[in-house]
């Protein structure tokens, strides 16, 4: 009996919590004028990946703070005056169930206390997930980023790649 | 020997093309001028505090470090800066200078949005030759295309702020080449195209001599195309065809993380005769503001070695320390280099 119990709990997890997931991502956005381009990189991503009959989803955090662009005066405009980072810590992503292989995906993108449907493409190969897709600023509360005349274009592309374990 | 001199470290351009490095394939975020170099825009100085300065405090990099509140649409500028140069030729004979290169101002003035004038004039060179080296208007009628009109140094391979390299010397972009120009310029997300008509009237070195103004009247077109790779990588070519002279090449610049950079160039010109050119330069920042540099031109027959130290201490403030050893024309000559530069 107890065997079984903990057969089922073990197969139950499996669709409860998925796979532990550890990544990071990073995202590129311009400046204008200048085609200035910024790299936001060092974001830590944690999540679970869940695999069921084929199919693939997953949930995924990232805490803002992490990120780094190379420029000290960027970093904490964007931490403080537009991200808030202290309110609006982490960002989460929510992937709908795609193909076990990858593909087009949808989802769901919560920033800074929003949350918008986002799409993107994703590369599945065995644990490691690769996923690209882009975001438009002004769907989230964040502002118009600009700094001495350069301001940050309206789409953001984001980055995230990792692996799941067992 | 040090009239020659005189002529070659007597450049006055400020653009920093290593600064691709840090995300900026183009110019125009820190500069008015498309194709970089001269006034400064509020990014570009603010960019000096943020990142190019070892030490700054907020509003150090502003027009007179900040004491004068300029209105919307008005940028301000100068520069002075001078140069100490020792030299030793092969038969070990010393020879020390000291060459005032420029003293000028120039300003930019934004007449309607998408509409500005920019300018420079000043003092140049040891004779202290009264000059404006720039005065042109420029129209952006959408965003990423602007047309220019008027006295520039038109786009042409990599805009080196030493215009005594052979690359930009050799090829008609050296000291005081400005010349009289229609240019238009499409900057985009992946790249950039500037095309130049050049009307002559450019300053030869020889209007450095004495009492001997020369005014070229070499016209023709000019095309500089690049792509930009990621963020830190721009790869183009260029072309010039000015009346008897006609030239092509190609360059690259790149970053090596935020620290280091590498530039090359490599060009051949016709002027009946084939003349091959090649540049490699690069730098690494030891530390924020300090840069350490390697560069390395070759013609036929010619070899020019140089290593340097250049430090952006505070803003407005820029020293460069540089030994450069030459082979031209069989005669090998050491030099030292300390430069001086401030900007308002």
């Amino acid at each position: 009996m107890k065997r079984i119990l903990v057969s089922l709990l073990a197969f139950l997890s499996t669709f409860a919590y998925g796979d532990p997931f550890k990544g990071t991502a990073s995202w590129q956005a311009t400046g204008n004028p200048g085609m200035v381009k910024i790299d936001g990189e060092g974001g830590l991503v944690t999540g679970t990946v869940t695999r069921d009959g084929g199919k693939v989803a997953g949930t995924f955090e990232c805490p803002l703070k992490d990120f780094q662009t190379g420029i000290d005066t960027r970093d904490h405009h964007m931490r403080e005056k537009y991200l808030d980072t202290a309110k609006f810590p982490v960002a989460q992503l929510v992937l709908d169930p795609l193909a076990a292989t990858g593909g087009d995906w949808t989802g769901k993108l919560t920033l800074k206390g929003v949350t918008k449907p986002v799409k993107g493409t994703a590369k599945i190969t065995g644990s490691a997930v690769d996923a690209t897709f882009s975001i438009q600023l002004a769907d989230y509360p964040i502002g118009v980023p600009s700094f001495l005349g350069v301001t940050v274009a309206q789409d953001v592309t984001i980055h995230i790649t990792g692996a799941s374990s067992k | 020997m040090i009239l020659l001199l005189l002529f070659l470290f007597s450049g006055v351009a400020s653009a920093y093309p290593e600064n691709i490095r840090h995300g900026y394939p183009s110019c125009t975020g820190c500069h008015v001028s498309p194709v970089g170099g001269g006034t400064l825009t509020p990014y570009g100085r603010g960019s000096s505090e943020a990142f190019i300065s070892t030490w700054s405090v907020e509003h150090e990099g502003d027009f007179g470090y900040g004491a004068l509140a300029l209105p919307a649409g008005l940028a301000l500028g100068g520069d002075l800066r001078g140069v100490a140069i020792v030299t030793q030729d092969n038969t070990n004979h010393l020879t020390s200078t000291y060459i005032p290169m420029q003293a000028d101002v120039e300003a930019a003035v934004t007449l309607l949005p998408g509409l500005l004038v920019d300018g420079s004039a000043g003092l140049y060179g040891p004779e202290r030759t009264a000059e404006y080296r720039r005065l042109y208007l420029k129209i952006d009628p959408l965003p990423g295309l602007s047309f220019r009109a008027g006295r520039f140094l038109p786009a042409y391979g990599i805009n080196l702020p030493d215009h005594t390299t052979w690359v930009r010397r050799d090829l008609g972009f050296g000291e005081g080449r400005e010349s009289n120009n229609v240019e238009a310029a499409w900057i985009g997300r992946r790249g950039e195209a500037l095309a130049t008509y050049r009307y002559g009237d450019d300053t030869t070195l020889r209007a450095r001599a004495p009492g001997y103004q020369v005014r070229s009247q070499a016209s023709g077109p000019l095309f500089r195309g690049a792509l930009y790779l990621g963020s830190t990588t721009q790869v183009g070519a260029s072309y010039q065809r000015v009346d008897h002279m006609e030239s092509y090449g190609g360059f690259l610049q790149t970053g090596i993380t935020t620290h280091g950079y590498l530039l090359t160039e490599l060009d051949r010109r016709f002027d009946g005769q084939i003349l091959d050119l090649a540049l490699v330069k690069a730098g690494w920042e030891i530390a924020q503001g300090l840069m350490m540099t390697f560069q390395q031109e070759i013609k036929p027959d010619n070899l020019q070695t140089s290593i340097g130290l250049q430090w952006w201490p505070r803003p407005h403030w820029e020293l460069l320390g540089e030994a450069r050893r030459s082979y031209q024309d069989g005669t090998g000559t050491t030099t030292g280099v300390l430069m001086l530069h401030h900007y308002l």
